[in-house]
């Protein structure tokens, strides 16, 4: 069925992901695309992440500050920080946006949940610039991280939503209702002051811009959460820290610590108000999807090392030669199965949705206007008005509706807490069968031990990943709820 | 604290675990941090030093060879409350008093030197092919903990069907030791590999099935340091899900949070009886079982302290992942468990 | 189960000790409830 003239990388994902093999009977240009992706993150991982995922992440215990910008800069000449931005501004997001970051994210992860989650991270701070139809700032930041790229600069961006006193709660709007908020952007003339901390932001310390969602009143957290686009040189402004990690250690984890710090009106992503939906949801909607090919990811790289460890052999005999270790092998294929099987779903369902309104007419019309002027004062000037606002927000919501961007919400939680589920248990697994033997193979996979176990924590909480599939799938009570067009200031 | 439902013991098993706590709240605690970021020779062998007043430096030797003279369940005991603070120390004592076993057991042809409580944390070199020829010991061993810096090495001939075990002065010419590059966990424990090539031995030991004594040692062993991560688990978790409140409450109050500790709670008492079965058999097989079931209780419960300290539960700062990192290394010696498993049915059949 | 595909006959009474062995587990009360209750009941003493 497969095409004979693809690489054979390309083969193997068709074969790996079926779905996406009957697909390219259909769209070969688009589906090829894809098989583009993918070959450029593992030669990424040949090159780049496999030689030093061992020593950078034993090297991050040590010295947690650290942080290799080589790799980084490697991953511009990939173009991996312009996955999530649309070709409109020279990004890679084509109609397989979501998909192709998930693809790129479980090939990347296989070599390195570190690294993996450090050029991930970055593409998650991007999408709220995106979803929220921001455009003011997409030939101005978008623009500026797609043209540093192609100079070999990483300009990196983060999102940050987890608060020290409250993570789980601000993920599910009936818990950010109650939730103890300590950060707030108090409204100010001409913008916001913003005093507080938010925590364990990944790529924090590292990005230039950052999209952060904040009350503007902190008794009022759910009616008045809102997204902002914060600049790391804004005064006042600092990372002072970052965590030691069990895994994933590549990336940075840091605390954000915003003194006094003025944000100005332009820089309010969406409405005042509309940040539960519009900062976080659909963002979770469009990412816990790619964060479930993460998990996979992990698990495929510690089921590779554990393969390679079976077929070594050890006094004349080898693992694999064993009835129990075939029986094994066989499980923790079908687990991987199924992960790729929940994630490609959803990702594919989110590419239904967001593509429409990125290929219509219209939208792209709007690109038709000279870059010059579109990256103007007084173009962005009118794109944040209280019209231009409203007028990109009628067309992204007439393609984006309230149901599928629920739908899609709980896919992606399911995809999210199944697939790190499975993947926690396959690496886990790995690690009993093996043993205290000697083999290479082991140290990578104690690696992926400590990896994998946060995909069950961020993102949030597999539990409250249960909770999200549970309230918009099975009982109907959580429903996303897109502020229309026109809508001002708080509700 | 949750209560745990009265374990019944012995008086004298009781006043065991109460100074066995308090060395390690005072002497453990303190450093579990630093014992497992840079665990160093000198700061593990100070550790260690002060468990000599519980008879831990030669718990399994009797009194009148000079021993700390504890029967296996008493051993156990000091084990378990030796873990709840830090499981890297508790298998380091666990390794050296299983290295000091042989000696306990078996008649010593000639003089016996360098085995002495003093003398710590002694290393056993298993699993590993060693072959004793004439006198000299040579093989390979993959994997054994207080593989460096120790004192003495004591090696059971694998072709000797275990009634022998020599030991082997570490310094002694032809021995070799490798660390472990980078261990996942017990990292005080100081995992490692070994090599012998002809090396002399300073002792040499008969008596019983050597190999067999020093297995049930190991599986009881770490079936008891397994409960003490389950209990630490437990009151990490326990305390920080009374602490941290998410969407109005404390999360200790939601149940899914209150199944975690459930099980970890059951997992305790599970585990402890599981434990005092096995101690009072001589065979082998309710250790290995004890150990199979503890050991996997221990990953779960130490996966699920660090779930319900969410972000928090990833960091060193807290100190919930390093149990995840120890319970695992506990479950992967000295065999796999499905190498467990089967010599379990295969030790069944053979009568 | 290990018979293949007579352990699903009736006659070699595998089959039963399944089922038998399910309700053990169903009663006297679920095994939720009962950890639910340890953990309740370890908090009040
Ligand atoms: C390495 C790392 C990287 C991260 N990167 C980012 C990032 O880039 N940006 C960002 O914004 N955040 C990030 N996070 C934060 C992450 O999303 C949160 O840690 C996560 O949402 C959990 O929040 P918490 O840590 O506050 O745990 P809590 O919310 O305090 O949860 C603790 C426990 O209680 C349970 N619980 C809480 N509430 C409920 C409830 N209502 N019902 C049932 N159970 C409940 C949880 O499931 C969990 O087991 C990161 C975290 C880590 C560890």
């Amino acid at each position: 069925m497969v095409a004979t003239t693809l690489s054979e990388r390309g083969r193997k994902l068709l074969r790996d992901f079926p779905a996406l093999g009957a697909l390219h009977q259909h769209d070969r240009r688009g589906i090829e695309g894809l098989i583009d992706l993918v070959e450029r993150a593992a030669e990424y991982n040949r090159t780049v992440a496999l030689p030093r995922a061992l020593e950078l992440d034993e090297r991050m215990e040590r010295e947690p500050d650290y942080f290799d910008w080589e790799m980084m800069r490697e991953a511009c000449k990939y173009r991996f920080f312009s996955l999530a931005i649309p070709e409109v501004i020279g990004g890679l997001a084509s109609k397989y946006m979501v998909t192709g970051m998930a693809l790129v994210v479980e090939e990347l992860c296989s070599a390195c949940g570190g690294i993996g989650l450090a050029i991930a991270a970055h593409s998650l701070g991007v999408a709220p610039v995106i979803a929220s139809g921001a455009m003011a700032h997409w030939d101005t930041v978008l623009h500026e991280i797609v043209e540093e790229e192609k100079k070999g600069n990483p300009v990196l961006m983060a999102y940050a939503i987890t608060e020290p006193s409250a993570g789980t709660d601000v993920e599910e709007p009936e818990f950010l209702e109650v939730a103890k908020i300590g950060l707030e952007a108090k409204k100010v003339k001409g913008g916001y002051r913003v005093n507080g901390r938010k925590c364990f932001i990944s790529g924090g310390s590292e990005a230039k811009y950052i999209t952060m969602t904040a009350a503007t009143d902190r008794s009022r957290p759910l009616e008045t959460w809102t997204t902002f686009l914060v600049e790391r040189d804004m005064e006042g402004f600092s990372t002072p820290r970052v965590e030691l990690k069990m895994g994933q250690r590549a990336c940075h984890a840091a605390e954000l610590l915003f003194e006094d710090v003025f944000i100005p009106d332009s820089h309010v992503l969406g409405y005042e108000g509309d940040g539960i939906e519009n900062g976080i949801l659909i963002i979770m909607a469009a990412s816990r999807g790619p964060v479930g090919a993460i998990a996979t990811g992990i698990a495929r790289g510690a089921f590779e090392h554990f393969l390679a460890w079976t077929r070594e052999s050890a006094n004349g005999k080898r693992p694999i030669d064993e009835d129990r270790i075939r029986m094994a092998l066989a499980d923790m294929y079908a687990a991987l199965e199924e992960n790729r099987g929940l994630y490609l779903g959803h990702s594919l369902g989110g590419d239904a949705l967001f593509r429409n309104a990125f290929t219509h007419p219209i939208f792209l019309s709007a690109f038709m206007i000279p870059r010059r002027v579109r990256a103007s004062k007084p173009y962005a000037s009118l794109l944040n008005s209280y019209y231009g606002k409203g007028l990109v927000n009628i067309l992204f919501r007439y393609f984006i509706k309230d149901d599928d961007a629920t739908d899609m919400l709980a896919k992606a939680s399911l995809a999210k807490f199944a697939c790190a589920d499975n993947a926690m248990a396959l690496v886990a697994r790995a690690l009993e069968l093996m043993g205290a033997t000697p083999s290479p193979e082991r140290r990578w996979v104690e690696k992926a031990y400590r990896d994998v176990k946060l995909t069950q924590i961020y993102e949030g909480t597999n539990q409250l990943n249960r909770l999200a599939l549970f309230n918009a799938e099975i009982a109907g009570t959580l429903k996303i709820e897109i502020p229309g067009p026109f809508k001002k200031g708080v509700r | 604290m949750a209560r745990l439902p009265e374990f019944r013991e012995e008086q004298e098993y009781r006043i065991l675990r109460e100074s066995a706590a308090s060395y390690a709240a005072n002497e453990l605690a303190p450093q579990a941090e630093e014992l497992d970021l840079e665990p160093a020779a000198w700061r593990v062998k100070k550790a260690i030093s002060k468990a000599g007043e519980l008879g831990m430096l030669s718990a399994l030797v009797p009194e009148e060879k000079g021993g700390g003279g504890l029967d296996d369940y008493a051993f156990c005991v000091a084990l378990e409350e030796i873990a709840v603070e830090e499981a890297g120390i508790a298998v380091a004592l666990l390794a050296h008093n299983a290295a000091l076993l042989p000696s306990a057991l078996g008649e010593f042809e000639g003089l016996i030197t360098g085995v002495g409580a003093e003398s710590y944390p002694a290393c056993l070199a298993f699993p590993g092919e060693i072959s004793l020829r004439d006198g000299k010991v040579s093989g390979k061993v993959p994997f054994a903990f207080n593989a460096v810096d120790c004192p003495f090495i004591t090696l059971i001939p694998t072709d000797e069907a275990g009634t022998r075990a020599a030991t082997v002065s570490a310094d002694a010419t032809g021995v070799s030791a490798e660390p472990e590059a980078y261990p996942l966990g017990l990292r005080a424990a100081c995992p490692g590999s070994l090599r012998l090539e002809g090396a002399e031995p300073s002792n040499l030991i008969s008596g019983g099935n050597m190999l067999e004594a020093v297995e049930r040692a190991l599986y009881l062993g770490l079936a008891a340091v397994s409960v003490g991560i389950i209990r630490n688990s437990l009151r990490k978790a326990y305390a920080y899900a009374r602490e941290r409140y998410q969407a109005g409450k404390m999360i200790i109050e939601h149940q899914q949070m209150r199944l975690f500790l459930a099980e970890m709670l059951a997992g305790v008492e599970e585990g402890r009886s599981l434990v005092r079965e096995a101690s009072s058999s001589p065979e082998l097989a309710p250790s290995m079982i004890a150990w199979l079931r503890n050991t996997a209780r221990a990953c779960q419960a130490a996966t699920d302290g660090v779930q319900i300290h969410g972000g928090y539960g990833y960091m060193r700062d807290y100190g919930m992942e390093r149990l995840m990192r120890d319970a695992k290394y506990c479950q992967m010696y000295p065999s796999t468990s499905q190498e467990a498993l089967l010599r379990l049915l295969d030790m069944s059949e053979t009568g | 189960m290990k018979w293949r595909g007579h352990g699903y006959m009736r006659d070699y009474g595998m089959e039963r000790l399944m089922r038998d062995a399910k309700y053990c587990q169903m009663y006297p009360s679920t095994s939720q409830e009962a950890l639910l209750r340890l953990l309740d009941m370890s908090e009040m003493g």
